[in-house]
């Protein structure tokens, strides 16, 4: 009994040992997995579930002076498919469960996606994990796709930059290419506001690869890009681009440009060019039209250039509101060239404002051929020829202005009258708003700032510069006045119920072929109004329009351009007559 | 099984009884954790999918109305209407009574209407449907009344014009 009653209690120790034994090891496991190597097992198993995403940052948008939005970032769909799982499709119709084959499901997207039913079933009907079928639709097309649920159907969403206002002010704002990426004008100048940086996120996602709801973190947020405010009043610019336009489809000219400047803050309110491009599909234009001339062609300003000689002359004390000359038509030189005025007349007896009105080579010979050519230089600097303006535009042209000292006897003459000098528009355009400022030249202003998260940063340096007194600078708007009161082609630019002063350009353009001058022309008129305070410049340039032998083609522009700024500002007609100075001596 | 038995007994089967409810409540309130759970989840997708389309809407309309604003789009409507733009505005100087520039009616010949629209705008995907606005006599400036009551001035003495 005795040795019978010990076996029993033996196996049961031994299996009581065993299973102690087992616990233990688990045990034992149990502690080295959950907690001495728990951590690394974590890493492991986490960096297999692990997926990073880049968070993508938003390009910023740009503004014109009124906040209208003239650029901004949205989203743009590539409708793809996954030809290895096509197959038909089930719906339920009004609690009817149908089924729809592969045929039926490429009628409704080629119906949906614009495009021909075979093409999106020879799509579909491929090999592979990926084909596409449409790039960037809009979201109304993307939503119309989503709504058909097909489960091989597949999107990307992708960031696409919308031009609402289509070629209004395109060729300043530039554009970018399909990636995104700024290839021209202010998106590309200021890529450094409107760029934001991206982000980055992590997510966990299942054995399916499917992302694990509420697994996402964010590693890095990303920095949404800053938004540019231009000076730009985007109604007034596309106004100005419809006038021009027709004056260059009128003219059958290669291009035109118009300029408006409030005269005493710098601002440039427009910059407007035709042709134009729409930056939404930059191609639809050749090249040559997706650039900004404004800034980047220079050309020979002709008789604007007067304006500022007389100016000039009347700063150094070599002329004044009374100075008698006698122009005639012609005047030889002594090295026997000549200087010809453009049209046929007896000598006339004029003054200052009697040269400008008649627009007279010889006359402006005359007045200031005495004034050294380094004196007049250094005007010409201080009227911001020769050199880029403070917008330092994306290829930005600095004009052509030899130094004094290589002018040959000709160019010192030929320079008075704006020949063998050669400038941008805009650097004519604040030439002038020197004049309607009191003689003050502004840095010419085109980006406002850059806000990012309530900060305003790129604002201007507000740079000026005094280049005459005051008192000549009045003076030579009231002689301007002239042209606009009494010239020929000049009274054209009258605008009614305001006081005008402007000056003519008829400029003749270099031969292609390098043989001198040719038969084009740069057509232009350069103004401001109300003459008694000037309050806004514009400026208007016709390059080579068909059959211009005069500026008679670019005062109906300034005409429109002028009355439109005047009405959109609310500017007050003028109430007094203009001054009381001569034209002409007897 | 005497009074006594059963009572020595008792203690036995509560120890099994508490346990197995203890049990059965905590997987029945797992359950119903898990089908909130679940129920938060599908909830939580269905918003993320109502707020992805929500903001699909917006771009679609927002995209509307880019189209409809447009400078473009404006000018061609203008110029449907018959717009005409007068080159000879007056401003009246309401402090002191002054008109300034000389008055005349707008001329509406041909050369004078607003111009259609020469400036290129590829984003355009919707323009004004004039004709809903010249058929639908609730919308539309064309079929506009001016309400032209007498307006009394604060004092209630003397009726102000109208055309004020």
């Amino acid at each position: 009994m005795g040795a019978h009653d010990a076996q029993p209690k033996n196996r049961l120790r031994i299996i009581a040992l065993l299973i102690s034994a087992i616990v233990g090891i688990v045990g034992f496991r149990l502690v080295e997995f959950q907690v001495v190597l728990a951590d690394d097992i974590n890493e492991i198993s986490y960096a297999k579930r692990e997926v990073q995403r880049t968070l993508e940052s938003e390009r910023g948008s740009i503004l014109d002076a009124n906040g209208e939005v003239l650029a901004r970032t949205i989203y743009r769909y590539d409708i793809n498919v996954a030809p290895d799982m096509v197959g038909p499709v089930f719906r339920d119709i009004e609690g009817v469960r149908i089924e729809l084959s592969v045929g039926d499901i490429a009628q409704e997207l080629a119906l949906i996606l614009d495009m021909d039913v075979n093409e999106v079933f020879q799509a579909v009907s491929g090999e592979g994990n990926y084909a596409n079928l449409k790039k960037r639709v809009n979201a109304a097309v993307y939503q119309q796709v989503e709504s058909l649920d097909i489960p091989w159907i597949f999107v990307d969403e992708l960031s696409y930059r919308l031009y609402p206002s289509g070629a209004v002010a395109g060729n300043i704002i530039g554009f970018v290419d399909v990636d995104g990426i700024p290839l021209a004008g202010l998106e590309r100048q200021y890529n450094t506001c409107l760029a934001g940086v991206d982000g980055q996120e992590t997510f966990e996602r299942s054995a399916q690869g499917m992302k694990i709801p509420s697994s996402a973190q964010t590693i890095k947020p990303p920095v949404e890009g800053g938004d540019l405010n231009l000076t730009i009043d985007s109604d007034l610019q596309y106004f100005a681009q419809q006038v021009l336009a027709d004056s260059v489809q009128s003219q059958n000219a290669e291009y035109a440009v118009a300029i408006v400047i409030e005269a005493e803050t710098g601002r440039l309110l427009v910059a407007a060019e035709a042709p134009s491009v729409d930056p939404n599909d930059p191609s639809l234009v050749p090249s040559e039209h997706r650039q900004s001339r404004i800034f980047q062609n220079s050309y020979e300003p002709g008789s604007t250039m007067k304006s500022i000689t007389t100016a000039i002359a009347l700063d150094t004390g070599e002329a004044n509101a009374y100075t008698q000359i006698v122009a005639e038509d012609t005047m030889r030189l002594p090295w026997g060239d000549t200087i010809d005025d453009s049209f046929n007349h007896d000598p006339r007896k004029l003054t200052p404002a009697g040269i400008l009105k008649i627009s007279s080579n010889v006359g402006i010979t005359k007045l200031a051929g005495e004034i050294s050519r380094d004196v007049r230089y250094d005007y010409l600097l201080d009227f911001g020829f020769g050199e880029q303006t403070a917008i330092n535009f994306e290829g930005e042209s600095a004009g052509l202005l030899r130094e004094a000292s290589q002018w040959d006897g000709m160019t010192n003459l030929t320079t008075l009258f704006g020949q063998g000098m050669a400038v941008t528009p805009i650097q004519m355009a604040y030439s002038y708003q020197a004049l309607a400022n009191d003689g003050v030249r502004l840095d010419p202003v085109l980006v406002d700032s850059c806000s990012r998260d309530g900060q305003q940063t790129m604002q201007p340096a507000g740079g000026s510069t005094r280049v005459v007194d005051e008192g000549t600078a009045r003076l030579t708007v009231d002689m301007m006045e002239k042209v606009v009161e009494l010239g020929g082609v000049g009274s054209t630019a009258q605008v009614p119920g305001y006081r005008v002063a402007g000056k003519t350009g008829t400029a003749q353009i270099q031969a292609d072929d390098g043989t001198g001058y040719g038969d084009s022309f740069a057509i232009s008129f350069f103004g401001m109004a109300p003459a008694e305070d000037p309050k806004y410049v514009v400026a208007v340039m016709i390059y080579k329009p068909e059959g211009a032998i005069n500026s008679a083609g670019a005062t109906p522009p300034f005409k429109s351009i002028m009355s439109q700024v005047l009405r959109h500002y609310r500017v007050p007609p003028s109430t007094t007559p203009s001054a009381n100075i001569p034209t002409e001596w007897e | 099984m005497n009074k006594g038995d059963a009572r020595a007994l008792r203690p036995k089967a509560m120890l099994f009884l508490v346990p197995t409810v203890g049990i059965a409540a905590v997987l029945v309130l797992q359950l119903l954790l898990s089908n909130s759970l679940a129920g938060g989840a599908h909830q939580l997708r269905d918003l993320k999918k109502e707020s992805e389309q929500l903001s699909t809407d917006v771009q679609i309309l927002s995209e509307e109305v880019d189209s409809l604003s447009s400078q473009q789009n404006l000018a061609e409507a203008a110029k449907q209407l018959g717009m005409v733009s007068n080159a000879n505005p007056v401003f009246l100087n309401l402090e002191t009574d002054r008109v300034y520039g000389e008055p005349q009616p707008a001329i509406s010949e041909e050369k004078l209407r607003v111009s259609g629209n020469l400036i290129s705008n590829t984003a355009m995907s919707v323009t004004t449907d004039l004709s809903t606005l010249v058929q639908n006599p609730s919308v539309g400036v064309a079929t506009v009344e001016i309400s032209g009551g007498e307006v009394i001035l604060s004092s209630a003495m003397i009726p102000a014009s109208p055309t004020r």
